[in-house]
């Protein structure tokens, strides 16, 4: 590593290297059985150089072959973009705990016999269905080198995903649950009692009129939401002008009920670090407070292009330069209990799972979902599943004019935390 | 590398063993707006063996080759966690070839000054409109190099380049965004992204013709699909259903999925056909060293055959056909699609239109998903047809609807039958592995009261 930038500084003005390992060891179960256990062993090196006053960019799987390596990317550089900004030179890293010693020790084995013990269960409480459990041990080591700057930090993740299929004359009914963090969970049985419960629920089926109607967003179908917001906020999208929000720091956008946080520092969650993808140290920002649109996600180049102070919110893959993504998202929760939302609603739905982010026009806010898993609610209470049923909106228009409440209790879902959220109006179509 | 690869297959006494190595070099440029974002040559290498023992797997993928003795080791030990398996693989000849890519003009010859050039005119294009709307581009060639040896005696070099691009016009009036996107690309050269300049100018038109155009009203309508939208829901809506490892380990699937059932109309006939020259999803062998082939998914409106690999096929006791396929050198092979189409029948589009009293015509595709039984894909664009006519454009039309009913609900089907390539970004997703390139299409089709997802 250290010789592949030594080679290209001694070629280029200056020149930066970040490199991932990642050690992946998923075990998986499908139709309640154990399919695989694998391992996967998978290194990116990507190196970016200055050279002319120029970028350049390149990737490699290995530091075999130094030398093209950094030919690659002098090559880029001739033919890159100006380079409108200096790679970051200081060793200052955020204080983020990342690593739990117990994901290195739970062997194979553990991890077959925990998955073994969920399958039981399921094969237990729901009769003739079928269940797939996916348990993944990940170790990664994340390193960024630049001139007199070194710095690496050792991240584990831990995943337990369980979904459930039961096959009707009809269709299938698909109930899952997961989570994933730093930490080993104490026990995934957890996960199998909150599918469980869903399942008296399942056993009447509802079509929906086509009309809006107040709709419940379960915390699972939240980030549908959030990748939206994502994409207004990306210096990106900024920089080549099609953001909605451009140029609206300060302005009231949305709701004053809502308040989202992208927090790369919260201990032991999905996708915290210390540094970013180009070497910034990692820290907590408020996208929208109260409404209050407060900080785009940025990169070193798109705040160089805004003439934005950089704000570490790059992020990049083993292959790929660095562009801006949101790490953490915290929705603050609000006060109403979730049974009070039901409660207050006369026709509507409460929807859990969908089918179709991100084929919408999202830069804009669109959406148009399919509600793969949803409960009607009548008169205050559950009534069923729904089915042919879809939702389709605005995000910026629902955050903004339909929000009715956020619940007391958030859920945490890998790399989002939020509450259940409540909309009047939203537009459902289906055959009822 | 052949060599290395015979001693590490003659190494170990277990039941199965194969490895397959890939080599990848990539350009890649891409611009959004006036900003370009990356341009140059990437290199990897991506290794995956399996090792299966007593009816268990063991796999390990790696992205060095100095990690391929401690993968064996890993994938036997992994093997073992299990005492005893059920796999058993349908038996395939075991082939020896070297096969060459096939390419008019091989994107390796062109260099990155002339393609960069290319790629900014083109990006320029987009922008040129006295809208100023924005842009994106991404262009893509990969050539890969893959060697596959298993215990079985096979050994196959097989070299594959692709090449594509995904390009994007972005339109903004006050507030209002909207988009236009294509994704076009091949197996057979550089020419895929060559004269492509009214795809440039139709992408700003379709983009700034959308800013003033209302939101699609939901509800259930008549749709007539064009030959690229009948593609994304074919593969979405039932090329997926016909993946076996969806149904392997499930025994009420495999009765739903009974061979002979009726899924549709006499007239409709469903292939997948990993063979035609130059598509994206065409491949001499799959991942496994199986010939690719034709295979009828659905022929006259019933179930004839399905998707395997070795593994599905041998479960439930049918014939390989080619489809165990990995996105890259680091992913074992799954069963996935290759070029999915539906057969062309002998409407004409104004036949179609013609017996319509409320409904849409949709056009291109903005991509699709499926949880198997229900799935969504997304029209690039949209027009309003009335008693026979097609009326005013619309925007944000999505589709939805249960692939039992909706496959039943196809009621004519065109004489125009087109298949199409992914480039740049585009190809499918599944299992964690994307984009991987698969080709589809089909002619126009009509389909009664599908559910429309809109305000």
């Amino acid at each position: 590593m250290k010789n592949i930038l030594d080679l290209a500084l001694s070629r280029c003005e200056d020149a930066e290297l970040y490199s991932v390992k990642v050690e992946k060891y998923p075990i998986k179960f499908a139709g309640n059985r154990l399919k695989s256990v694998k391992s996967q062993l998978s290194r990116g090196i990507t190196l970016r150089v200055k050279k002319d006053g120029k970028l350049g960019f390149s990737s490699s799987s290995d530091d075999d072959h130094g030398e093209e390596f950094v030919e690659r990317a002098v090559r880029s550089a001739i033919l890159g973009p100006a380079c409108n900004f200096e790679f970051f030179k200081s060793p200052e890293v955020a204080d983020v705990d990342l690593f739990d010693p117990r994901s290195v020790t739970v062997e194979m084995e553990e991890a077959v016999e925990m998955g073994e013990g969920m399958i039981r269960r399921l094969v237990k409480e729901i009769p003739g269905s079928y269940s797939d459990v996916h348990i993944t041990k990940y170790f990664m080591e994340v390193s960024y080198l630049a001139k007199e700057v070194e710095k690496t930090y050792y991240k584990t993740l831990f995943s337990v995903y369980v979904s459930n299929m039961q096959v009707m004359e009809d269709g299938f009914i698909y109930i899952d649950q997961w989570e994933s963090s730093c930490k080993v969970p104490q026990t995934p049985m957890h996960l199998v009692d909150r599918l469980v419960e869903k399942i008296p629920l399942t056993k009447q089926v509802y079509e929906m009129p086509s009309r809006p109607m107040t709709v419940i967003f379960h915390p699972k179908a939240v980030s549908n939401l959030t990748e939206c917001l994502e994409a207004g906020l990306s210096g990106t999208n900024l920089v080549s002008g099609s953001s909605p929000v451009e140029g609206k720091v300060g302005q009231r956008i949305l709701n004053e009920k809502f308040t989202i946080i992208d927090d790369p520092t919260a201990n032991f969650m999905e996708e915290s670090e210390t540094f970013d993808a180009e070497g910034l140290p990692r820290k907590k920002h408020y996208l929208y407070e109260n409404g209050v649109l407060k900080n785009y996600l940025l990169d070193l180049k798109s705040a160089a292009h805004l003439g934005l102070p950089p704000n570490g919110c790059a992020s990049r893959g083993k292959d790929s330069p660095p562009s801006p993504r949101t790490s953490n998202l915290i929705i603050e929760p609000g006060d109403v209990p979730l049974s009070d939302m039901i409660g207050s609603i006369k026709e509507g739905m409460i929807v859990e799972e969908v089918i179709g982010g991100g084929q919408s026009n999202t830069i804009a806010g669109e959406f148009s979902l399919n509600v793969s898993l949803g409960f009607k609610i009548e008169d205050g209470k559950l009534k069923g599943r729904v089915r042919n049923t879809m939702i389709a909106g605005n995000t910026y228009n629902l955050l903004k004019d339909n929000l009715l409440s956020l619940s007391d209790m958030p859920m945490t879902l890998g790399g989002l935390s939020t509450p259940y959220i409540m909309f009047k109006d939203l537009s459902v179509s289906g055959k009822g | 590398m052949k060599d290395k690869m015979k001693d590490a297959v003659s190494s170990l006494s277990v039941d199965y063993l194969d490895i397959r190595l890939e080599e990848r070099r990539e350009t890649r440029i891409s611009y959004k707006g006036k900003s370009l974002e990356e341009i140059g040559e990437n290199e990897n290498f991506g290794g995956v063996v399996r090792v299966m023992d007593n009816g268990s797997w063991g796999i390990v993928s790696f992205s060095d080759m100095s990690q391929m003795e401690k993968s064996l080791f890993l994938a036997v030990r992994e093997a073992k966690v299990r005492k005893k398996g059920e796999t058993r693989m349908a038996k395939i000849p075991a082939v020896n070839d070297i096969v060459p890519a096939n390419l008019k003009i091989d994107p390796r010859d062109i260099p990155l000054e002339e393609k960069a050039e290319l790629i900014l005119d083109y990006n320029e294009k987009i922008m040129d409109h006295p809208f100023n709307p924005s842009s994106s581009i991404y262009y893509k060639d990969v050539a890969v190099k893959k060697y596959y040896m298993n215990s079985e005696g096979a050994y196959i070099e097989q070299e594959r380049v692709d090449c594509g691009m995904t390009a994007g016009a972005i339109a903004r009036k006050d507030g209002n965004v909207q988009t236009a996107h294509e994704s076009f690309g091949g197996t057979y050269g550089y020419e895929a992204v060559l004269n492509s300049d009214p795809i440039m100018e139709e992408l700003k038109e379709k983009a700034v013709s959308l800013l003033d155009a209302e939101p699609a009203r939901g509800g259930k309508f008549d749709c007539v699909l064009d030959n690229r939208l009948t593609g994304t829901f074919i593969h979405e809506a039932f090329g997926h259903m016909s993946e076996a490892d969806h149904m392997d380990d499930n025994e009420k699937l495999q009765e739903l999925m009974v061979l002979g059932k009726t899924w549709g109309c006499d007239e409709l006939t469903v292939c997948d056909d990993g063979t035609i020259p130059g598509h994206s999803g065409t491949n001499k062998y799959d991942d496994e060293g199986t010939p690719c082939r034709k295979t009828y998914l659905i022929t006259g409106g019933k179930l004839t055959d399905r998707l395997h690999s070795r593994e599905t096929a041998g479960k439930l006791g049918e014939s390989a056909t080619g489809n165990a396929r990995a996105v890259s050198g680091e992913f074992e092979p799954i069963v996935r699609m290759t070029n999915t189409y539906i057969e062309a029948r002998d409407f004409t589009l104004e036949e179609m239109i013609r017996d319509i009293e409320k409904g849409y015509y949709v056009k291109g595709s903005r991509g699709g998903m499926t949880n198997l039984d229900m799935f969504t894909f997304s029209a690039a664009e949209a027009y309003r047809v009335e008693k026979g006519e097609i009326l005013e454009k619309v925007r944000d039309l999505t589709l939805t609807g249960n692939v039992f009913e909706t496959m039943k609900s196809i009621d004519a089907i065109g004489n125009d039958l087109k298949i199409f390539g992914k480039g740049g970004r585009g190809g499918c997703g599944k299992g964690g592995q994307f984009p991987l390139p698969v080709g589809l299409g089909g002619p126009h089709i009509r389909m009664r009261n599908i559910i429309v997802g809109g305000r």
